[in-house]
């Protein structure tokens, strides 16, 4: 009878069988043995993997070579970075709030100039095309001071360029209300977006800003409606 | 949350402050993988001196690839790529440079029954010491560490089919070192004595 070749047993420790191969186990012990044998070298490799010992490691030596190379810092040392990535996170999230609220200033905008929802939207992305923009040029800033310094003018500037649309809001016309009555429902479906939202994540501080923002502008227009309605009118509905 | 999504919590916690510095956070996370980590690297080193220099190099590396650790795997299974990796990378580089020792050692080397280090190293471990160094590696790699043999070419850049082959050959002379541990009673296993590789 013709064996096996050794190669072969080894590689069916693992392996699946040909049929023709389970015939001739089914009728070689010797084959059969050598089968079971190869089976228990592979099992006992696979429990060497299990098998733990005494680390060859000291921690003493391996925390003098991390300190030197300064991966282990001494707690002031590692304090001053968290505060330092701290300003930073803030530094993000602030402007990423305030990009948002923008965006929300001009989608919510563009809707009440009667424009649709969709090329309301794609200004929104114009918007931040050229917010990216800025972002793409963030090599220009030396420190964190300085950008930090630049992202409150910059909110400063939003704030001063909102009150001054409002104060001059050339959708006053005769068709005013519904243009408020469009703002109020836009903003409505906004203000419940984000308080779904909140629900879920209620310590986000962009989900806040805008939730609150929106509250606000709604507040807003719901005074500009009161103002617009024909005298002897009253606002019961919107 | 499941025991496996609790630990990959905790280890995620405690690598956000080892990544800051924090030698708490580092200690933990060696004590807690060390066993595993130096054990690998002790396998594929053979040498215990050898593997105390590659496993000190091994947590450098992975600490400071640590900033790098994204979570899609658990910690230990990714710091066991990085030990795997970093001690062949050391080999390579030993190997290199006492080539002509290891291969005089490797005709020579004999299985350690006795002593303190024998204590330390598992028969199968003594065994594969007897392998050359290319069968060797690749027996640990796929049969101890779970590589397949495409991973195992990329890392060693060999064929795959070369890895296969080097296998086969590893588990037969293992199989004539191992038998009195794996022979079938009754079988003598002369028929199918491996050839000296």
């Amino acid at each position: 009878m013709q064996h096996l070749p050794i190669e072969r047993l080894a590689e069916l420790a693992d392996g699946e069988p040909t049929a023709a191969e389970l015939d001739h186990f089914a009728e070689c012990a010797m084959c059969s043995a050598e089968r079971i044998a190869y089976h228990r070298v592979v099992a006992m490799a696979a429990d060497e993997r299990r098998r733990i010992a005494p680390p060859v490691t000291s921690w003493g030596s391996l925390s003098a070579e991390l300190r030197q190379q300064g991966i282990i810092t001494t707690r002031a040392e590692a304090s001053a970075r968290q505060a330092f990535m701290a300003k930073v996170i803030r530094a993000g999230w602030q402007a990423a709030a305030g990009i948002a609220i923008l965006v929300t200033g001009l989608v919510s905008g563009r809707v009440t100039a009667g424009m649709p929802l969709r090329a309301a939207l794609a200004l929104g992305d114009g918007g931040l095309s050229s917010g990216q923009q800025v972002a793409m040029n963030a090599e220009e800033f030396v420190s964190t001071a300085s950008a930090m310094q630049t992202l409150q003018r910059a909110q400063q500037d939003y704030e001063r360029a909102a009150l001054y649309l409002a104060n001059h809001d050339t959708s006053t016309t005769e068709v005013a209300s519904e243009s408020y009555r469009t703002r109020l429902a836009a903003l409505d479906e906004m203000a419940e977006t984000s308080l779904r939202a909140l629900n879920e994540a209620p310590a986000d501080p962009i989900i806040n800003q805008v939730y609150f923002t929106t509250l606000g502008a709604r507040n807003m227009t719901l005074g500009k409606l009161a103002t617009a309605l024909p005298s002897g009118s009253r606002l019961s509905r919107f | 949350m499941t025991d496996c999504t609790t630990a990959m919590a905790t280890d995620f916690l405690t690598i956000q402050r080892a990544i800051e510095g924090d030698e708490r956070a580092l200690r933990a996370l060696w004590s807690q993988h060390a066993p595993h980590i130096d054990a690998v690297v002790r396998r594929l080193a053979g040498d215990p001196d050898l593997a105390e220099d590659i496993a000190q190099e091994v947590w450098i590396q992975i600490f400071r690839a640590l900033p790098s650790y994204r979570g899609e795997s658990q910690f230990g299974t990714w710091a066991h790529r990085i030990a795997v990796n970093r001690t062949l990378n050391a080999l390579r580089r030993t190997r290199r440079l006492s080539k002509i020792e290891t291969d005089i050692e490797e005709e020579t080397v004999s299985v350690e029954h006795t002593g303190d280090r024998a204590m330390l190293r598992s028969v199968i471990d003594a065994a594969a010491a007897k392998l050359s160094p290319g069968a060797r590696t690749v027996f640990l790699m796929h049969d101890v560490e779970g590589y397949t043999h495409e991973e195992i070419a990329t890392e060693l850049g060999i064929t795959p089919g070369g890895s296969k082959s080097q296998l086969f050959k590893a588990r037969a002379k293992l199989r004539r070192l191992l038998a009195h541990l794996v022979d079938v009673p009754g079988d003598s296993g002369q028929e199918h004595a491996a050839p000296a590789y």
